[in-house]
């Protein structure tokens, strides 16, 4: 039994950091929109939110999360909900 | 803290100006193949995510679009004239829907005009002489009313 509960964490973690979300740049939405959003959909202090910004505008994207499919699939939809162009990617 | 109740006014607006604003939830461009291919970017480089996304979520997102610029519209349809010029007020509990419907037009008309980066990180507005200038002049009008919503939501 021990060995199946640590053999369906390790899964579980594995499955967890397998997705990322990608925020990509856009040269028409706004930094100070961008950062307002990032705090809104991921509850990112302002500081953090702003970091990913630049990392946005600087390097063309940013990793804004990393997890679960289903939970990366959700934020992805709130992204394209704020119009910002995003994607998920497996790690 | 936002105040309740609490007004963007724009105010002593000309004829111009008027004509760019009431065309924030009606514009052509919105319905440009280019502008629908950026308003619903694809989620990933998956074949079978990208089908569902588009049954399922596209509709969601054009609903709540929609639903954005429907309140844009009406706010607009409250603006009132007085000696030729016009006043709008815009109410901060409907910023969101601002937002996002001003957000909406600026990257349909950026797709639709294929505007180049350095056109759209012009510094001033160009005169609008042409069609092309027009739409950047009406990108960088539309983003200075984001950048007021925005201080007025105390995010600028």
């Amino acid at each position: 039994m021990a060995t199946e509960v640590r053999e369906q964490a390790r899964t579980r973690d594995q499955l967890g950091a397998a997705w990322q979300v990608i925020v990509h740049n856009d040269p028409v939405n706004l930094m100070s929109y961008v950062t307002m959003v990032l705090q809104r959909v991921f509850g990112y202090p302002k500081e953090k939110a702003r970091e990913h910004m630049l990392e946005v505008h600087q390097k063309g994207r940013s990793i804004v999360w990393s997890g679960e499919r289903e939970k990366a699939e959700l934020y992805v939809q709130q992204l394209h909900g704020f119009l910002l162009l995003a994607t998920l990617e497996r790690n | 803290m936002a105040v309740p109740n609490a007004v963007i006014v724009l105010g002593q607006l000309p004829e111009h100006l008027v004509w760019m604003l009431r065309q924030i939830p009606v514009a052509e461009e919105l319905s440009s193949p280019d502008a629908e291919e950026r308003l619903f970017p694809e989620p990933a480089d998956d074949a079978e995510l990208v089908d569902d996304w588009k049954m399922h979520v596209q509709p969601e997102l054009m609903e709540a679009f929609r639903s954005a610029r429907q309140v844009v519209e009406s706010d607009l349809k409250r603006m009132v004239e007085t000696e030729g010029t016009h006043t709008l007020e815009i109410p901060l509990n409907h910023a969101d829907d601002w937002l996002s419907s001003l957000n909406q037009l600026r990257l349909a008309i950026a797709s639709a005009h294929q505007l180049t980066d350095e056109e759209l990180d012009r510094e001033e507005a160009p005169e609008a002489q042409t069609p092309r200038d027009l739409a950047v002049l009406r990108v960088h009008f539309y983003g200075y009313l984001q950048h007021v919503i925005l201080d007025a939501m105390g995010e600028g």
